[in-house]
């Protein structure tokens, strides 16, 4: 390895050790709302956890810029919708060729039955209210941030808001 | 009509329970879990291994990429002794031909296009010697290398407009169990960065002087094809003009062969039936199925 290698990663090594201050509060407050969202729109708490810690690896290697965003948690969130929708793509693409392994049940308790009632009919809405339900409920995003996420008008989120509280509504009513 | 009376709560013009944003709470709150005790730590760790690796590999150069990208995973020298893919008997010049006959051509992909002719033997030394760089890689070049006795056919073919690309390699396997293989050690943990590195490297070689550094970048998946389908997204930052460069490299088994494709993605999203990315994978599936009846 020749020296001046050697002397970037050192530097870079410096620089790492600075950073990783402000990105471990960073991840502290950012995770539990990343973990939702990504287990709303997954169904599956192991999934989520690996989709979010994927997006936080990504949101550490390009840290520098990434915490000069205004809103940071934004980013993370476009990366993990994203990664949400790979991840169901992959999953359907699976589910035609191969047996989906079974994973281990959680010893912990789970949701309660009309929590579950209410995810699953969120996850049957369209994508785009299906996205915007889970950043709402489950981030605890504003309008105004699930517009920037998703890249659609303010106007357009706050009406896939009211028309999936009035399907989410009938479907419980059963 | 609906309104905000705040951050989280709608009042909307129709009946609804009474109790629903009492539900909603909960259930978001069901949702949501603390940071694990070690995540932080995992994620800093896993982040410093990927920037490491990449700054490891930036060396020199240029762009256009897509030259020694041809060369990815495809050289057919250094065999593997102990490759894991099951060679069987097969008619290698019937599936070379089948190969050179099922590649992408720029009539698929509209005007503009252009044969981009990068498949040289330079471009094949790069890529050996990068993936010679890549020792920690060995398990999934070995994996993943055609060679003589474990393909059956390969061939490749670039395209480009402007700084656009659309590259494809295909491989065909002696059967689909060998195809399966490949594919199995393309889903490891550690092939993505194995590549991204050696992308790197090989193109540091080639173009002295471009200092290229790629990570991966996130981006849309394709819509599922074939039998597998493996892709991630790439951004490529060259250090000597500093221009970045989006890429998605996706594999796709279909039967007993593997179709490799790095794509520039265009505004239309990776998963659009219109985009590039779709379309150029659309087309070598396509050609792939009308060649493999002749055999």
């Amino acid at each position: 390895m020749g020296t001046d290698a050697i002397a970037r990663i050192e530097l870079m090594s410096t620089d790492l050790i600075t950073l990783s201050w402000d990105f471990e509060g960073f991840y502290r407050l950012e995770y539990p709302g990343l973990v939702g969202v990504a287990a709303a729109l997954t169904g599956d708490f192991h999934d989520a956890e690996d989709l979010v810690q994927e997006t936080m690896v990504k949101a550490f290697v390009h840290w520098r810029r990434v915490s000069r965003l205004e809103r940071p948690g934004g980013w993370c969130h476009r990366v993990l919708v994203n990664g949400c929708r790979s991840l169901l793509r992959r999953r359907r693409t699976e589910q035609r060729f191969w047996a989906r392994s079974r994973r281990e049940e959680r010893s912990t308790p789970g949701p309660s039955a009309d929590v579950l009632a209410f995810w699953s009919l969120v996850r049957d809405l369209p994508s785009r209210p299906r996205m915007v339900m889970a950043l709402h409920i489950a981030g605890e995003r504003t309008m105004a941030e699930i517009a920037a996420i998703l890249g659609e008008p303010e106007g357009t989120v706050r009406s896939d808001v009211a028309r999936a509280r009035v399907v989410i509504t009938e479907g419980l009513r059963g | 009509m609906a309104t905000e009376s705040e951050n989280r709560r709608f009042d909307i013009d129709v009946e609804a329970p009474a109790d629903f944003d009492e539900l909603a709470a909960r259930a978001g709150a069901a949702m949501r879990r603390p940071a694990p005790e070690h995540g932080v730590e995992d994620a800093v760790r896993r982040g410093q291994r990927r920037r490491v690796v990449t700054a490891l590999a930036a060396g020199g150069v240029t762009i256009v990429l897509v030259v020694v990208g041809v060369a990815v995973l495809r050289d057919s020298s250094d065999t593997a002794p102990d490759s894991p893919v099951v060679t069987t008997p097969v008619d290698h010049d019937g599936d070379s031909t089948i190969a050179r006959a099922a590649l992408i051509s720029v009539d698929q992909l509209g005007p503009g296009w252009s044969p981009e002719a990068v498949v040289t033997p330079t471009a094949w030394e790069d890529w050996r010697a990068a993936t010679g760089a890549q020792p920690e890689c060995a398990d999934y070049t070995a994996a993943t290398q055609p060679t003589e006795a474990t393909a059956a056919g390969a061939a490749a073919s670039y395209i480009n407009l402007q700084n656009q690309i659309a590259g494809e390699d295909l491989t065909i396997y002696p059967s689909k169990d060998a195809a399966s293989r490949v594919m199995d050690a393309l889903d490891a943990d550690g092939f993505e960065p194995c590549f991204l590195a050696t992308w790197d490297t090989a193109n540091a070689i080639g173009f002295p002087g471009s200092k290229p550094t790629t990570t991966s970048f996130n981006l849309a998946a394709p819509l599922p094809h074939g039998d597998r389908q493996i892709d991630f997204g790439m951004e490529t930052i060259t250090g000597n003009d500093s221009r970045t460069r989006l890429y998605h490299a996706i594999w796709i088994q279909v039967g007993r062969s593997i179709i490799r494709i790095i794509v520039s993605p265009d505004g239309l999203g990776s998963d659009s039936p219109a985009g590039q990315t779709e379309k150029s994978i659309a087309a070598a599936i396509d050609l792939l199925n009308a060649a493999l009846p002749a055999r």
